[in-house]
């Protein structure tokens, strides 16, 4: 289950954060993930770059939200993703 | 009676401009990446912008196609024009001396501006630098039953009444800007038909009937052209350059800026490397 911050408390020891597409106020243009940075099973930093999406005349590495784990991306490369979406999975250090 | 100091220290950030003349591509973009590092490491909102020009180099963004590219051309396919992916967005460009490039390095959380708010604010820096030298621009070609306008492909160059004179890619990283715009000041018009512009038709209201002396829409087909095009006569790159620093520096709310001659982290920054993307 999910509580106000977007954090999940997967087992007695694993808390999961998700990668949420920020608004990058680019009204309707469209956005879709160019590239994934980090391979599934990788370690991340809090702040690392994630995921390279693209939109119009931008591209825009998400950086993750916590140091912890890449444990499931839920949009592939090339997929049109929407504002408040979730992209990945981060299960935390702590 | 109270006795109100000056104030020393501006709120305002200062923008930093680096004339760095003719510069390898992969150098400058690796300069580039630092400075976004330096950027995400400071709290002063300082804007770094980098002017340059390129060797002949052809660029494919994130948007781009090969199929936007002449690959049958003989520059392209003896290796003199170099073609290669990079990670900025926008799609098919081609660099060579005449074209200014400008890379401003802007950290958007400290200016409080959303991707779309920084690309607002550098296209309007572009269109008024052109509007001091009078040239008329528009930023909004007419859709048309083929072309992305309305199909969401996010049009994101300037077009004067002879085709398209800037184009705008970007990249963010810790929510730092980095690439930019390039503007076509006086390049080469060959190297400039080795890649194709945004594709449709663009209407500028800029040809005036004789009769009526009013302004009439006129369609061009979207091809890529320079400044000395559209005013059928020199244009000075340092004037160009000039002006549009003072409007990025209004652009972006910086109080001040600051002129240098090269960048003192140039010169020990390598190009490209094995692994970058």
């Amino acid at each position: 289950m999910w509580n106000e911050e977007g954090r999940e408390r997967k087992n007695e020891w694993a808390i999961c954060r998700h990668v949420v597409l920020p608004d990058l106020g680019l009204g309707d243009v469209p956005i879709s993930v160019s590239v994934w940075l980090v391979k599934r099973g990788e370690r991340v930093a809090e702040g690392e770059p994630l995921v390279e999406v693209m939109a119009g005349p931008a591209t825009v590495d998400l950086p993750s939200p916590a140091d912890g784990v890449l444990v499931q991306k839920l949009v592939g490369e090339g997929e049109t993703i929407a504002v408040g979406q979730r992209l990945a999975a981060i299960e935390c250090d702590d | 009676m109270p006795v109100s100091l000056p104030k020393l220290e501006s709120a305002a950030p200062a923008l930093e401009a680096f004339l760095l003349g003719q510069v390898d591509f992969d150098r400058v973009l690796a300069l580039q990446r630092r400075l976004v590092e330096h950027a995400r490491d400071r709290d002063d909102g300082q804007v770094t912008l980098l002017l340059c020009e390129h060797r002949p180099i052809i660029t494919l963004g994130r948007g781009g196609s090969p199929g936007d590219v002449a690959m049958h051309s003989g520059l392209v396919r003896s290796g003199q024009v170099e073609v290669r992916w990079v990670n900025r967005g926008g799609g098919c460009l081609v660099h060579c001396p005449g074209q200014l490039a400008v890379y401003p390095i802007v950290p958007l959380r400290w200016h409080g501006l959303t991707v779309g708010g920084f690309l607002d604010r550098l296209r309007r820096a572009i269109v008024e630098t052109l509007e001091d030298v009078r040239v008329p621009v528009t930023t909004e070609p007419q859709p048309t039953a083929e072309t992305g306008a309305s199909s969401g492909r996010g049009f994101s160059g300037i077009w004067g009444r002879t085709g398209q004179l800037a184009a705008l890619g970007v990249a963010v990283r810790h929510w730092v800007t980095y690439y930019g715009a390039y503007l076509n000041v006086c390049p080469p018009t060959g190297l400039l038909r080795l890649v194709q512009a945004e594709t449709g038709t663009v209407a500028i209201c800029a040809k005036q009937t004789g009769r009526t002396g009013r302004w009439r829409p006129s369609l061009f087909p979207l091809s890529m052209s320079s400044l000395v095009a559209e005013r059928c006569g020199p244009v000075r790159m340092t004037a160009i350059r000039a002006a549009l620093v003072r409007r990025l520096a209004n652009s972006f709310g910086c109080d001040r800026y600051h002129l240098y001659t090269g960048h003192p982290l140039l010169r020990d920054t390598p190009g490209r490397r094995a692994g970058d993307r």
